[in-house]
């Protein structure tokens, strides 16, 4: 697993210290810490894909919450008393009762990473920002000049690619250049 | 002929296992409500039986004649589409009833409904597409609402891409799932603003769709860690979100705003609509602009409007008249903010439009020039006033206005003007930083 792609989540300061020292102490270097579930969906947005640790409740919201927010874009390790594991629920919610053994976390925290290699990774290289940033700007022309709607401007786009042979940025040049001149 | 009947819905609600229905809504300020029931249900609800206690509803009614039923408007049945943690959700847009069968006189979409009904009598139906602007900002280590936004806030150099258009796109993708038309939808002006545009549909549709917007928006902000804001001027000296409201009058399905022969191709009726509009947008503003915080938008500077004129050609009009033609010729209303309780606004507008019409009313000379350039000689030599400065001088004003007052009724009129007051009271008695940091060392 690339090393940066843990997000550990607790509402306690002290919680979250302890964890990140558990991880360091095995080479790992989550991405953030973080109190609350809105931050750690802005993280793993940026990121692209994560594997969260995170307590039963943070500071805005449960981790059932957090998870269901995260559905294809994170797995999400409960770390939390048996009484609170089983009120956790969700298809990406892995639960690891505590007090925990240190082999039992990085065992757990294995399974994460291969279910996030094999269920999140894109299949293909992520485009860069700048690639993004064209097909944004494209699409926006599209909707604003031509009266499209997102999806029919995202159709557009895909579909002169696909025609062209040109990859999905190239085409967004071309469009901005044409609505330039 | 409705799009659903009874059977479909409870067809659907078994077919789709649909576990909860919330029978939503809205109060006299605008605020979204809901009674939240399970599939078991679905029977009653349709039935009309669902119950609420009216007298925890502010500006409602009183204790001892609180018992109100939702009347469900079957073609809203609609299915959530941001999955929750467990099981569908669908959501019924409601009419509160008293319990003999009689509208309430204080639910804002019989308002709506009686203006346009009016409106019917007269041969028109009435269209609006509105133009939503609104804020996505981060939240901070306790979870609560910044007014920073991710464009200024960014963790990683190369990040993909932007977290707020990620939203934006996700928002139009799930209103588009509940048959919502957007027509367009893109970045603002200001950092973290956004706006999304509805197409053009009949009145109270408009309003349901504005409703069920904000629903939206504030939910999946929420979902992307994010806090979405419709507060019209959340930061100081960047622009706010407003809410253009674009209108016309359809007669037999044709456009009645437009006219081939007329120089601006714009029918006596559009005239008359436009001349209305400009006699009591003072009277309206209060339900346009409901906000303390909404007269902090109404500003020289930044293109919200703050002065009665209307224009063909000047962007920063009070009332624009965009370049199409045909039928869709259109009037749009600039200076509404979308903290605005759409059944009232748009019952406010129709009301004075139709008061132009009714009246022949021939609204003043269009003006060209740059308002904004204007000094006050120059705008008195126009003729050219100006919007309530603040909620009190607005509410003042709509008292004033027997037009807007008898389309809201008494109900509404005397709840709503009550309950602004007591907002502008408890506003002027703060004592801001603005004051503290001018004057605490000064004096």
């Amino acid at each position: 697993m690339d090393r940066d792609r843990i997000v550990v989540a607790f509402a306690s300061e002290e919680a979250q210290r302890r964890i990140v020292r558990l991880l360091e102490s095995e080479g790992f270097s989550p991405a953030r810490s973080c109190f609350t579930g809105a931050e750690v969906i802005r993280t793993v947005h940026k990121l692209g894909s994560a594997a969260v640790i995170c307590g039963f409740k943070l500071r805005d919201m449960t981790v059932g919450d957090l998870a269901a927010s995260l559905r294809g874009s994170a797995v999400v390790l409960a770390v939390t008393t048996p009484v609170y594991l089983d009120m956790c629920e969700g298809e990406n919610l892995f639960k690891l009762p505590t007090p925990m053994s240190r082999s039992d976390f990085f065992a757990s925290l294995e399974l994460l990473r291969q279910t996030e290699e094999k269920t999140l990774r894109p299949p293909v290289v992520r485009q860069r920002a700048t690639e993004q940033q064209l097909i944004s700007r494209a699409k926006a022309v599209l909707m604003d000049t031509n009266r499209m709607t997102e999806s029919e401007a995202h159709r557009f786009l895909q579909k002169r690619s696909m025609d062209t042979g040109l990859r999905m940025a190239e085409t967004a040049q071309i469009i901005l250049n044409s609505y330039s001149r | 002929m409705g799009k659903y009947t009874k059977e479909d819905i409870l067809r659907m609600v078994q077919e789709e296992d649909i576990q909860f229905i919330r029978m939503q809504f809205t109060d006299i300020f605008g605020q979204l409500k809901n009674v939240a029931i399970t599939a078991s249900q679905a029977e009653k609800a349709v039935n009309n039986e669902i119950m609420l206690d009216g007298s925890s509803i502010e500006g409602f009614v009183r204790i001892e004649e609180s018992d109100q039923y939702l009347w469900p408007d079957l073609d809203t049945f609609a299915i959530l589409p941001w999955r929750p943690q467990y099981g569908k959700v669908a959501r019924l847009i409601c009419d509160v009833h008293y319990p003999d069968g009689s509208p309430f006189v204080g639910d804002p979409r019989h308002v709506l409904k009686q203006e346009l009904q009016r409106a019917a009598r007269l041969g028109l139906t009435f269209h609006v597409g509105p133009e939503c602007e609104f804020f996505l900002f981060q939240t901070d280590d306790e979870g609560r609402p910044t007014t920073k936004t991710s464009d200024e806030a960014s963790y990683f150099d190369l990040g993909p891409l932007d977290h707020g258009e990620s939203t934006r796109r996700e928002i139009c993708l799930s209103l588009e799932e509940m048959g919502f038309e957007i027509e367009a939808s893109h970045h603002e002006v200001a950092g973290g603003q956004h706006e999304i545009d509805f197409k053009y549909t009949e009145a109270l549709t408009a309003a349901d769709n504005i409703m069920t917007f904000k629903l939206a928006v504030k939910t999946l902000a929420q979902k992307n860690g994010l806090h979405a804001t419709f507060m019209p001027k959340p930061v100081c000296g960047v622009a706010g979100s407003g809410m253009h409201i674009n209108m016309s009058l359809f007669r037999d399905g044709q456009n009645a705003f437009y006219d081939e022969q007329d120089p601006r191709k714009l029918s006596a009726l559009a005239y008359s609509f436009i001349a209305g509009l400009l006699a009591h947008v003072k009277g309206l503003c209060a339900v346009t602009n409901p906000l303390v915080n909404s007269y902090k938008r109404l500003v020289p500077g930044f293109e919200a409007p703050c002065y009665l004129a209307w224009s063909a050609s000047n962007r920063s009009a009070l009332i624009r008249i965009p370049v199409t033609r045909g039928q869709g010729t259109r009037l749009e209303l600039r200076c509404p903010d979308p903290s605005c309780n759409p059944y009232l606004a748009f019952t406010a507008c129709l009301a004075a439009g139709l008061d132009g019409i009714e009246r022949n009313l021939t609204p003043p000379a269009e003006i060209r020039e740059n308002i904004y350039e204007m000094d006050d000689e120059a705008l008195r030599s126009h003729g050219i006033e100006a919007l309530p400065a603040t909620l009190e001088d607005a509410v003042g004003a709509m008292l004033a206005d027997g037009v807007i007052t008898e389309a809201l009724g008494d109900h509404i009129v005397t709840h709503y003007a009550a309950g602004k007051r007591k907002e502008w009271t408890d506003y002027r008695t703060q004592v801001s930083q603005w004051e503290v940091d001018r004057y605490l060392i000064a004096y």
